[in-house]
């Protein structure tokens, strides 16, 4: 089930938190929770369950037993197996296609690989168990001691297959002694409101545009498709596909953190207006934090972090980034996405150097620059085909005969203008700063409290508006 | 927190919930849910069957979800006030929805074989360009395909050589008559005008061609071509009938003796396909029918030859038709074959039409030329024609297509099927 559709807010969720705040005790309240993060989870092929059921039951096991014993080494020992195995049966899952269609090219065998249906979500929940199973190990937390809760914090539906990767030391105290506040969820639903409007309006919006250029007959153009594209359009889609990237991402994260709020959850920030990073250094700390600082702190640091030799603080930082690449996809364009951004980390950490906080000119030009970088990472990001990425850069500064524009993307330019604006405003901080300067003024503020409390019941209708017409499909002929 | 700011907190909550609530009750309203959408011109997403397979896979669940957005009782209405939205996302006077690439158009006589392309194209236009309240279905002339339509029809024509006159009727699209070369090149459109003239130039010589671009151009002030729907009115049809009298070297009737019917408020194909904007829905078309004089009654027989209904020739109360149907008022829509006698006439003669929608608003017009007419929709009837028209003795077979179908693969492959 995806949240930005009319089945889960007005259907699903209803029904879980209207059962959800019948419940008066906790036990009950946490059951509810679990058979409905369950049916979501089941809702996209309910076999793939009994995996995330079986991975949870490994770790619980591995955790109680890491907890139970004294002795260091077999306590290692123990947190090795547990994550080896979780992260073995992420690969099965995950890379064991690409692995053996990379081996085949290798070697030269050309034979049917194998096709295995990828889990939904099983990069983050993988993560956050491993997580867990570690911060037992290191002591930061304990164990739990009931199989069903530690599956309540692995399948809970907010997260569990879009993030943020929640550590379950951040939810521990959560899980069991939880609270409902009322101005937590009233927070909560302006928070789920935003990020349902910036998917559902937003987010597809953007995709519209990036689709009617890029695809045909509903796929991805190959290379000699690209050929034909003006380097305006290429720049159009490209700048919607980066747009869409970061909204529809931030977007299941602000869903994530609303809906936790609404029942007392308090889940990490995820991203932090990456696109005004000032640096590629700045993006990293903005852009999916969950994810880096998972890197950070299991992979990152146990190696050295920069406390080593400068050859082996770049290899670290080569792990740490291939890792994050290939995390997200299993296709060589992650790599080399995860890779393209290790070059550029490395570069500024030897070479240019940039202030951790510089005055506004250079800053200025540092989030140009920096921008620059993130485009084309979108684009490494977007084209699974090389050849066509290779096309697309290529076609960007020679246009290939094909114009700098061409007169349906002026079309498509035009006919979209303000809603790129509304895009592009909301990929930055400026609404935000808009509503703390109004905290200064009494009118002002009154205003600003009066829109806030109008604000996320006109987004949710606006965003049933859009969701209605997804399934929207005009047909030419009468087809009944 | 003040009051001020508690209360409003408060308020917060009840509206937002409320508005989720109020949908969600809605969306219980299990009997008000539509099963068919006029707008988009299909069924709507069935609630599915239960199967023990399809819940394993997945495919049932999804397929709830689906069912539950797609036939959600304010569903239409909702899409409406989404175009109205989406009306301010910017400058919205022109627009381009869609594409294509067209080829060349050769001078003078090919080789022409029969081998259209494997795109499977044929449920939507390639593309379509919008000004304000009028939008254009545009055309991109392929080569290999056009070729194939002109191979089929001088492979029937062979068939029936000196048994039956075949005439080629290849209809010119709204743009090529309403503007300007300078805006057709902009957006690659091909010229009918020479796409057609290099179709009917690699006709064999026993296939008579009808020329209808001078009449239609010639009466370009009047109203000849929908601007909601990519079909022609029956206005623009009545000038093609008149090239095809031409050709025949029949005198037409003329378009004052018929009586003339007018249904308002139609909102067609394109509306649906540009989402439904409110330039249109503000100026719908209007629907124009001229009623035949001999007979006003056909009957409707399936591929297997079984009666399976009768209907007007032009439905005279078609106002009564939802806005996106109106155009079904010619000849009951479209019917794999219709079968019409006029009592009036008795010299035996007989024409059959093998058409797709276009050919809809031309037929009523034959009726007071022939004393039987058939009509058969190619994309619906099977059989062999040639059988058809040896069988039943049938003088005259016109072809009927619109220009950008001699271009549309899953044309060729069906009009194929019944050249046998």
């Amino acid at each position: 089930m995806v949240f930005s559709s009319l089945f889960f807010v007005f259907f699903f969720l209803v029904v879980c938190y209207g059962a959800y705040f019948c419940a008066k005790k906790m036990k009950t309240r946490n059951i509810i929770l679990l058979v409905s993060s369950l049916i979501f989870y089941a809702w996209g092929g309910p076999a793939l369950v009994l995996l995330l059921c079986l991975m949870t039951f490994i770790c619980w096991i591995g955790a109680l037993m890491i907890e139970q014993n004294t002795i260091p080494k077999l306590r290692l020992a123990l947190c090795w197996i547990t994550a080896v195995i979780c992260i073995a049966i992420l690969f099965i899952y995950k890379y064991a296609g690409f692995t053996i269609s990379v081996a085949y090219s290798i070697f030269n065998i050309s034979s049917a690989i194998p096709s295995i249906a990828l889990p939904i979500g099983i990069s983050f929940y993988t993560f956050q168990l491993i997580s867990y199973v570690i911060d037992v190990y290191r002591g930061e937390v304990e164990a739990q001691k009931r199989y069903w809760l530690l599956l309540l914090y692995a399948s809970l539906f907010h997260q569990c297959i879009a993030g943020p990767i929640v550590r379950y030391a951040d939810v521990n105290e959560d899980i069991n002694n939880r609270v409902v506040k009322v101005d937590e969820v009233g927070k909560g639903i302006s928070r789920f409101a935003i990020g349902l409007a910036k998917k559902a309006i937003l987010a597809n919006g953007c995709g519209v545009i990036t689709d009617a250029i890029f695809n045909k007959n509903g796929v991805m153009m190959n290379a000699e498709g690209i050929a034909s594209l003006s380097s305006a359009a290429i720049l159009l889609a490209s700048l919607c596909y980066m747009l869409q990237l970061y909204l529809d991402f931030s977007a299941y994260s602000d869903m994530a953190i609303g809906m936790g709020l609404m029942v007392g959850f308090h889940y990490k920030e995820n991203f932090n207006y990456p696109y005004i990073a000032h640096s590629a250094t700045d993006f990293w700390r903005r852009w999916h934090m969950s994810l880096s600082s998972f890197f950070r702190d299991y992979v990152y640091i146990p190696l050295g972090g920069n406390r080593v030799s400068i050859p082996r603080h770049i290899l670290n930082m080569f792990c740490v980034w291939a890792l994050t690449g290939i995390w997200h996809g299993a296709n060589w364009n992650y790599i080399l996405w995860g890779l393209y951004w290790f070059l550029f980390l490395v570069l500024e950490k030897y070479v240019i150097k940039p202030k951790k906080d510089p005055k506004l000119l250079p800053r200025i030009v540092g989030i140009a620059l920096t921008l620059v970088v993130t485009f084309f990472s979108t684009m490494l990001f977007k084209f699974n085909d090389l050849s066509a990425l290779g096309q697309a850069v290529a076609n960007i500064f020679t246009s290939n005969g094909n114009g700098f524009s061409d007169i349906s993307t002026n079309l498509t330019f035009k006919n979209n203008i303000f809603f790129l604006l509304a895009a592009i405003l909301a990929c930055t901080p400026i609404i935000p700063a808009i509503s703390s300067l109004c905290q200064k003024n009494k009118t002002a503020e009154k205003i600003h409290t009066v829109i806030g409390t109008v604000m996320p019941a006109v987004l949710i209708i606006i965003s049933a508006l859009a969701l209605a017409g997804d399934s929207y499909n005009p047909f030419l002929y009468f087809q009944f | 927190m003040d009051k001020f700011t508690e209360k409003s907190m408060k308020l917060k909550i009840i509206l937002s919930v409320g508005v989720v609530v109020i949908i969600f009750i809605i969306g219980l309203a299990f009997f008000a849910r539509p099963t068919i959408s006029e707008n988009e011109k299909r069924e709507l997403t069935k609630f599915p069957e239960f199967t023990f397979e399809s819940f394993l896979s997945g495919e049932y669940t999804s397929q709830v979800s689906l069912w539950f957005s797609d036939t959600y009782p304010l569903r239409e209405a909702m899409i409406t006030a989404n175009g109205a939205i989406q009306s301010i996302y910017g400058i919205r006077g022109e627009q381009v929805i869609g594409g294509g690439n067209a080829d060349a158009i050769p001078n003078g006589p090919s080789d022409i074989v029969f081998n259209p392309t494997d795109d499977g194209k044929g449920e939507n236009f390639e593309g379509m360009y919008l000004n304000g309240d009028t939008a254009y279905q545009l055309y991109f002339f392929n080569q290999q395909n056009s070729d194939s339509y002109i191979a089929l029809i001088n492979k029937f024509a062979r068939s029936v050589e000196g048994k039956a006159t075949v005439y080629d009727m290849i209809v010119p699209l709204h743009y090529q008559i309403a503007l300007s070369k300078e805006t057709i090149n902009k957006y690659n459109a091909s010229d009918c005008g020479e796409a057609i003239s290099y179709m009917y130039s690699n006709l064999d010589d026993s296939v008579v061609a009808v020329d209808t671009l001078p009449q239609l151009i010639s009466h370009n002030n009047e109203y000849l071509y929908f601007r909601t729907d990519h079909h022609w009115t029956a206005r623009g049809a009545y000038y093609a009938y008149v090239a095809f009298c031409q050709a025949k070297d029949i005198t037409p009737t003329s378009l004052e003796d018929y009586q003339r019917l007018q249904f308002n408020g139609f909102l067609g194909t394109f509306y649906a396909n540009a989402k439904q904007p409110t330039s249109m829905r503000n100026n719908p078309d209007y629907v124009e029918a001229f009623v035949p004089m001999g007979v006003n009654e056909e009957k409707v027989y399936d591929s297997n030859g079984n009666k399976i209904a009768e209907y007007a020739i032009v439905y005279t109360k078609a106002d009564k038709y939802d806005a996106g149907k109106k155009y079904t008022a010619f000849i009951g829509g479209d019917q794999p074959l219709i079968e019409i006698h006029n009592p009036k006439i008795n010299d035996g003669s007989s024409i059959v039409v093998i058409k797709e929608s276009y050919g809809n608003a031309f037929v009523p017009f034959l009726v007071d030329s022939y004393e039987y007419v058939y009509v058969i929709d190619y994309r619906q009837w099977s059989g062999d024609l040639a059988d058809f028209v040896i069988d039943r003795g049938i003088d005259d077979v016109l072809f009927l297509n619109v220009v950008s179908n001699t271009s549309t693969s899953a044309r060729l492959k069906e009009l194929s099927s019944i050249i046998k």
